[in-house]
């Protein structure tokens, strides 16, 4: 029965999937969409394991998935940091939120020339304004979960004489990792996001960059750069379905993994940057 | 619980950490001859007489136009999409990881195609700010929907309420919270492909002057369009914050969560 | 149960903590580092990083480094692709990179505000005085009913950047052409997306640079001009520069490259498919393509300051500029 449930769902995403190249390559036989524009599904397709089998490809992904991870690894440490502290403190949650949620609005796309500036065409280019992206959002996110701690929970701490340091670890911290977890999981998707636009608009090396080139070598690579593209989507449903695994297996004793359970999943608070 | 504030207390908190901040970069800035980093005695002047007062003022209702239009129809989509698809549980399960990659996809990459399609103008920015900013009204739809309490909705469903009226009084209200943090995300969302959009090929708007800014080193009015674009952003935020508090009122304040928002 | 917190010892802890959050929001006002990027390699070659924009008058450039010129001088060259000469000469002010692409207009405007850019050598040689040399051409859509530049009144005109050599052409021959230039609606697109504006409408003319005009030709566009080689013929409209504080510090290196790429342009200029086979690695490109690739030069590498005089008058009567500094300090002396 389980076997069957699985080979419907895999089965229908598989329809889906032929159906929609299906049209892509019917529109372009056609006529709909002209070779010079957009490139037919099969040369695309073609271009893409043309691709697979260089290492052109693999070192770009190498190359974007370094400032992904540093960054992200960067900003997720300072967010859970600060936001714990934040959290824990309702005035200097107050003193901060203004300036959090001011910095939070600005597009990471209208400070990349300022970027450029500081560091120039460089990994460390990218891992600073993939940290910028990931840090603003993640940090309120955080904020809310160490806020939002259970109010039975939290009088029962009382009531035993739970406080300090234990307090965090043992009641306040597990509350708040759901929030993080969807904090974190947002972010996964943010920080490739934002990796891969600075590439394309500022350069550098790795997908982004590989897309602007391709892009100006006119419509002969066309199938390539819309390879690239692929790449980019297919690498952040990877990305983000390891993280999903991993959050499953380390948050499986909380409530909101349970499928039976009535509690929603912690809301995103968290945009997608780009 | 330490004493409550006062009002004037609690306006000094909220802006105490700002103004340091602000005045610790005019002052380190005042003397700056860098072209990249200009004094910000100028770039504030230059708000004003851009953009409060001046020629710029015409590339801000450009932009403002196409993003409330694009938002306004994310919401719709969003919404209505996320509703069909947690209705029609086949279709959700095959078609969610396709509806997860272009969640992640770039927007920027869309740009070159949007264009092909969709022309120079209205529509192209419309159309991608209204496509990126759809996922994650959609997402948090469909999540919120989900998590809506089972005993609630199969009362209702005993009790001979009408499906699309199910829908519409049990389900979406309870997602509400839900729906309303997934449209505040969608808003940034929608705000930073208003600028994108406006990056290549245009002739108006906040994007475009940045980029023209840019491209003719004029870093100083640079920064103002960033500032300008913060504001936005942020009067957007608190805006939608207050509309929230008002029409979820019955929400936050059944949920005894400390002194959060 | 009543726990007594202090309330003063709270304040202060989160006035640390909101702190911490300012001094991260002000993290990255630090000043530039310079410097870094040059290194002394093996057998003392000193290594240089130069941002570039990709496309096809760049094959000198990558045959210096490919063909050995550059390490016979010295040098070794690691080349880092960018969107545009904008970009290359913000990461040039990062101190991240010694040399980068320019285009003249871009020179100037630095050079106005203040900037110190200099060209130390020509890309691949100047622009040609011929339209048959100059694959630079300011092409009407089919169906526009363009036939000449006063036609392009009140008409939308694509062009790579709106602060460019291109949009400034468009302005000189409007002038010259009788009409008003801000009549006419100049429209910032990449040179890619170009074709498929014309073809659909959506401009009604554009200039365009092959390998992208091909593609706009066979749509059925017509060639109005040749806007370089008709206002700037034999002149410099790119070159490859570095900024004032570095050449003062590394003449030597300065004089090196300028002789590296002097002889890569004379090379070139006798064995064109030597040089354009390079193209195919660093562009991407089909080998057959690359072969095939139009160059825009006169293959003369002598920078040409009257040329950039001009520009620059031009840039002045259109507004663009406000102070025009002398052609002769944007070009690197030794």
């Amino acid at each position: 029965m389980r076997l069957r449930a699985a080979l419907v769902r895999y089965g229908s995403r598989l329809l889906v999937l032929v159906a929609a190249l299906g049209l892509w390559q019917g529109l372009s036989a056609a006529g709909i969409i002209s070779g010079d524009e957009f490139p037919s599904m099969t040369a695309t397709a073609r271009a893409l394991g043309d691709q697979a089998g260089s290492a052109a490809l693999w070192t770009a992904v190498g190359q974007t998935l370094a400032g992904w991870g540093a960054g992200l690894l960067i900003g997720g440490a300072a967010a859970v940091a600060l936001g714990t502290l934040i959290g824990l403190n309702r005035f200097a949650y107050r003193s901060s939120i203004g300036v959090i949620e001011f910095f939070k609005t600005i597009p990471v796309v209208a400070i990349l020339p300022i970027a450029l500036v500081l560091w120039g065409v460089t990994l460390n280019m990218k891992i600073a304004l993939v940290t910028f992206a990931v840090f603003w959002p993640l940090v309120i996110q955080v904020c809310y979960g160490v806020r939002s701690l259970d109010p039975v929970a939290r009088d029962t701490a009382a009531a035993l004489g739970v406080t300090g340091p234990r307090k965090f670890a043992v009641v306040t911290l597990p509350s708040a990792a759901p929030f993080i977890a969807t904090g974190l999981r947002v972010s996964v998707a943010v920080a490739l996001i934002v990796d891969i636009v600075a590439e394309l608009i500022g350069g550098g090396s790795g997908l982004g960059t590989r897309i602007l080139v391709a892009e100006n070598a006119g419509p002969s690579q066309y199938p390539a750069m819309y390879a690239y593209i692929v790449v980019a989507g297919i690498l952040g449903v990877l990305l983000a379905g390891v993280f999903a695994v991993a959050e499953r297996r380390l948050l499986h004793w909380h409530s909101a993994q349970r499928a039976d359970t009535v509690a929603p999943e912690p809301a995103a608070v968290v945009p997608v940057a780009s | 619980m330490p004493r409550s504030l006062s009002l004037t207390g609690r306006i000094l908190t909220r802006l105490w950490l700002p103004v340091v901040l602000a005045a610790a970069w005019w002052v380190s800035s005042a003397g700056s001859t860098s072209l990249y980093f200009p004094p910000l005695s100028k770039i504030l002047a230059a708000v004003w007489t851009q953009w409060a007062a001046g020629p710029a003022r015409a590339q801000l209702a450009s932009s403002l136009e196409h993003l409330v239009t694009g938002y306004a129809l994310a919401c719709l989509l969003g919404v209505g999409f996320g509703a069909l698809l947690w209705s029609l549980r086949h279709v959700r399960d095959a078609t969610s990881p396709y509806v997860y990659f272009l969640y992640v996809l770039p927007a920027p990459v869309l740009v070159p195609a949007a264009m092909t399609l969709f022309g120079l103008g209205f529509s192209m920015k419309v159309v991608l700010i209204a496509f990126a900013a759809m996922w994650p009204v959609l997402l948090n739809t469909l999540d919120g929907m989900r998590g809506v309490d089972p005993v609630a909705l199969d009362t209702a469903r005993a009790l001979g309420v009408p499906p699309a009226r199910r829908v519409l009084s049990v389900v979406l209200r309870a997602a509400s919270p839900q729906i309303a943090a997934g449209l505040r995300n969608s808003l940034q969302v929608a705000i930073i492909l208003m600028v994108v959009s406006e990056w290549v090929a245009s002739t108006d708007g906040i994007g475009y002057y940045i980029v023209n800014s840019q491209e003719s080193f004029d870093y100083t009015g640079m920064w103002s369009g960033i500032i300008v674009l913060a504001i936005i952003g942020t009067v957007a935020n608190l805006a939608f914050v207050a509309a929230e508090n008002r029409i979820l009122h019955w929400h936050y304040g059944a949920r005894a969560v400390e002194g959060a928002r | 149960m009543i726990i007594r917190r202090p309330r003063w010892g709270r304040r202060v802890a989160g006035a640390c903590a909101a702190i911490a959050i300012a001094i991260f929001a002000a993290a990255c006002g630090g000043p530039a580092e310079s410097g870094s990027g040059t290194s002394k390699g093996p057998g003392g070659v000193t290594n240089l990083t130069l941002g570039y924009v990709p496309y096809t008058d760049d094959a000198a450039l990558f045959y210096a480094q490919d063909g050995g010129i550059f390490r016979s001088h010295g040098l070794n060259v690691k080349f880092v692709p960018q969107a545009s000469p904008v970009a290359v000469e913000a990461s040039m002010a990062s101190g991240t990179e010694q040399f980068g692409f320019v285009t003249t207009p871009v020179l100037v405007n630095l050079n106005s505000k203040g900037a110190p850019a200099k060209c130390v050598s020509s890309v691949d040689g100047n622009q040609p005085a011929t339209a048959a040399g100059d694959h630079t051409v300011l092409v009407a859509a089919k169906g526009s009913g363009i036939k000449s530049i006063a036609d392009l009144k009140g008409k939308n005109v694509a062009e790579v950047q709106l602060t460019s050599l291109n949009s400034l052409a468009v302005q000189v021959l409007a002038k010259r052409a009788g009409i008003d230039p801000a009549s006419i609606h100049q429209i910032a697109m990449p040179f890619p997306q170009m074709p498929a504006a014309l073809s659909q409408g959506r401009v009604q003319a554009a200039v365009i640079v092959a390998p992208f005009a091909d593609a706009a030709l066979a749509d059925g566009a017509t060639v109005l001009t040749h806007p370089n080689a008709d206002l700037f013929p034999n002149g410099t409209v790119t070159c490859l520069d570095a900024m004032g504080p570095y050449l003062k510090a590394n003449p030597k290196v300065a004089s090196d490259f300028r002789a590296a790429m002097n002889a890569a342009i004379a090379y070139c200029h006798g064995h064109q498919s030597a040089c354009k086979a390079t193209l195919a690695s660093h562009l991407s490109l089909p080998p057959a393509k690359a072969a095939k690739a139009a160059l825009s030069t006169n293959w003369n590498p002598a920078l040409n300051p009257a040329s950039i005089t001009l520009i620059e008058g031009y840039m002045k009567q259109y507004g663009e500029i406000t102070s025009e500094p002398a052609a002769a300090s944007m070009i690197w002396k030794p």
